[in-house]
């Protein structure tokens, strides 16, 4: 009985324990995923109050077929080609150079971590300085692109793709880091003994072994660059954004909800944004993973 | 195959001195074992002859030839290391091939030449499979394999069976001295267990604290220590050692004689193996602290004032309970003296 009594009070401890973070994932994240799916089927008032009508998957097919969806798509989609390979290829190479036995390279190690940290404003704020067509960086050095980059529909989603892979390649150097530091040093030695060049080790050992750290600084690359519009909003803007092409789904979202409220539609493009970000992560495991050797 | 040889080589890691002017030369295809406790500096000259880590001064020769400066790739050696460090994403066939990829040899001649270190190692079933689907021996096979496969001049091996049970090890450290005679390759072998060393080296050089303290047969070591430090590393169990005065040929602990020894006076160590070791109530006095079963025979541990000693003797003979004093004498010829101050052999 009073084993019992002991175990239904372990529990209730346990419940206890976990009650704060149950609380803030139901109202942060177990909510609004919910909420979304009724805004999904429902054609929302754009201000509280008014009544809404159940328009089931029409807003959907609306969407899907129109123009700025698609272009969305293939905005997001681009940004994240030019964002993750390249972040990817710089970290390991930062994080192979910070890696040598080398004086001073506590302090290149602290330079080029600290664009992880940076928030996408202060990002903004600085590269929106570099590119200030009257009083940045470019003029300063006698470059003066027409139209400027900002507003140029070739180079606007490039100026994007630079500043989130400034920020990506302190997160992508993190992790090879530390990938690097807890690799098997013995198993770099056997390589060198067994007649391999440097560079010989790097590619044909380092490399598969740092695998698992490749595999998830894409995949957690890939599903940030989906969901990104801060820098977008903050140097672009809601009117420009879609003559130069930087008008990604993340960002439109926002708009939905922020510029020009239409609550169904931004739940729309959240869940097809959702699904379109779950089947990259699928492929991701299902050809990536492959690859990828654990060590034991 | 070739001689490896130390030339007063130096190691320094900051203000520590983990080798101090180590000359030792290894002959053509011999199997010298290093042994010593952990920290003695046997592994640091093992990885100075592999090119892994630097001399501070000295030279490293092979063959007649200071390769101190070359890069591991460059020295045609091999070598073979405790956790194995076999490439865990590649399988068995490929970490046996790496080594001669990084060569120009012909994909046939490769794959030949993997089918016969396979075979050779019985591993010949296991080619497709990868590091982590092996056992612990099998992992040591495909590590031996791996260094045999391309004819270096040397293996390095360093405590290759320290993660192998104990019964696998027994096995391993007879299958490695057999294909170390086939292949007649100079081998190098750290160890800390002085079973091994006894049971594969030729020849042992024993280190204690960067410094080599003597180089012999397992015989000559361990029938004819130079210290202390050798005497009670060698053997299972360890030389006694046991702090008494010599006086008029006899050598007395308090006022009791536990053997004699060719005149000589002042305080010596004596060092007495455990066989040499009786109960004898003519003896010095002991305490009995322990007793190990071993089967047919029994380890007595045993404390003579501050010294501690082992006695073994035969199972069916009579012996002291655990608390209880006991008288012991050194019996035969097997008592050797040390100084007590400098740890070297008097006689």
């Amino acid at each position: 009985m009073s084993r019992r009594l002991d175990r239904t009070k372990e529990a209730g401890l346990a419940y206890l324990l976990i009650a704060p973070a149950f609380v803030l994932a139901l109202v942060f994240i177990i909510y609004p995923f919910m909420r979304n799916f009724s805004l999904f089927l429902y054609h929302a008032p754009p201000y509280p109050g008014l009544p809404s009508h159940f328009a089931g998957l029409s807003q959907f097919t609306t969407m899907l077929t129109s123009s700025s969806f698609l272009q969305g798509l293939e905005a997001t989609l681009l940004y994240t080609v030019l964002v993750v390979p390249i972040g990817v290829l710089l970290g390991l190479i930062l994080a192979v150079v910070a890696h040598q036995k080398l004086k001073g390279m506590a302090i290149y190690r602290t330079i080029f971590a600290t664009t992880a940290v940076s928030s996408v404003a202060v990002a903004a704020v600085i590269f929106g300085t570099f590119m200030n067509p009257v009083l940045g960086l470019l003029p300063w050095l006698g470059i003066n692109p027409n139209p400027p980059i900002l507003q140029s529909p070739t180079w606007a989603m490039v100026a994007m793709a630079v500043i989130g892979l400034w920020q990506f390649m302190g997160l992508s150097f993190i992790l090879f880091s530390a990938g690097l530091q807890s690799l098997p040093e013995e198993v770099l030695e056997a390589a060198r003994i067994d007649g391999a060049s440097e560079v010989g080790v790097f590619w044909k050992v380092t490399v598969p072994l740092l695998s698992p750290t490749i595999f998830y600084a894409i995949t957690v690359g890939t599903i940030g660059a989906m969901y990104t519009f801060g820098q977008m909003d903050l140097l672009v803007g809601p009117f420009s954004a879609q003559y130069v092409h930087v008008n990604t789904l993340a960002y439109q979202i926002y708009q939905y909800v922020v510029t020009e409220p239409n609550p169904g539609l931004a739940a729309c493009i959240s869940i097809a944004l959702f699904l379109i970000t779950a089947v990259i992560t699928f492929v991701n495991f299902r050809f990536l993973e492959r690859r990828v050797t654990y060590a034991n | 195959m070739a001689t490896v040889a130390f030339r007063s080589v130096a190691k320094q890691f900051g203000d520590k001195s983990v080798l101090k002017g180590l000359d030792l030369e290894i002959a053509d295809g011999e199997f010298l074992v290093l042994l010593g406790p952990s920290g003695c500096g046997k592994t640091t000259a093992l990885r100075m002859v592999a090119g892994l880590e630097s001399p501070t001064s000295g030279d490293i020769e092979i063959d007649g030839v200071a390769v101190t400066d070359l890069p591991p790739r460059e020295r045609d050696v091999a070598m073979v290391f405790q956790s194995y460090a076999l490439y865990p994403h590649l399988s068995v066939a490929k970490n046996i091939e790496f080594p001669l990829r990084q060569t120009s040899m012909g994909k046939a001649e490769r794959a030949a030449k993997v089918e016969g270190a396979a075979a050779m190692l019985g591993l010949a079933d296991l080619v497709h499979r990868k590091p982590r689907e092996l056992s612990g021996g099998q992992r040591q096979r495909v590590a031996l394999a791996r260094a045999i496969v391309r004819n270096p001049v040397c293996f390095l091996m360093d405590e290759p069976l320290s993660n192998l049970d104990a019964t696998l090890r027994a096995q391993t450290r007879s299958d490695i001295v057999t294909l170390q005679r086939r292949l007649g390759t100079t081998t190098i072998f750290v160890t800390h267990d002085q079973v091994e060393a006894m049971t594969m080296g030729d020849r042992i050089a024993v280190m204690h604290e960067g410094v080599l303290q003597q180089v012999g047969t397992p015989t000559e070591l361990f029938f004819n220590p130079a210290n202390a430090f050798v005497a009670g590393f060698v053997g299972n169990p360890g030389m006694n050692l046991i702090h008494a005065d010599h006086v008029d040929g006899e050598l007395r602990v308090a006022t009791k004689i536990l053997g004699s020894a060719p005149s000589q006076s002042g305080p010596v160590l004596v060092g007495v193996r455990a066989e040499d070791l009786v109960l004898d109530d003519s003896g010095v006095e002991a305490t009995c602290t322990g007793v190990e079963i071993l089967g047919a025979e029994v380890h007595l541990l045993c404390s003579i004032g501050e010294d501690h000693v082992v006695v073994r003797q035969a199972a069916s003979a009579p012996r002291p309970q655990l608390g209880e004093t006991c008288a012991l004498r050194a019996s035969g010829n097997g008592v050797l003296l040390f100084d007590p101050t400098s740890g070297l052999r008097l006689s």
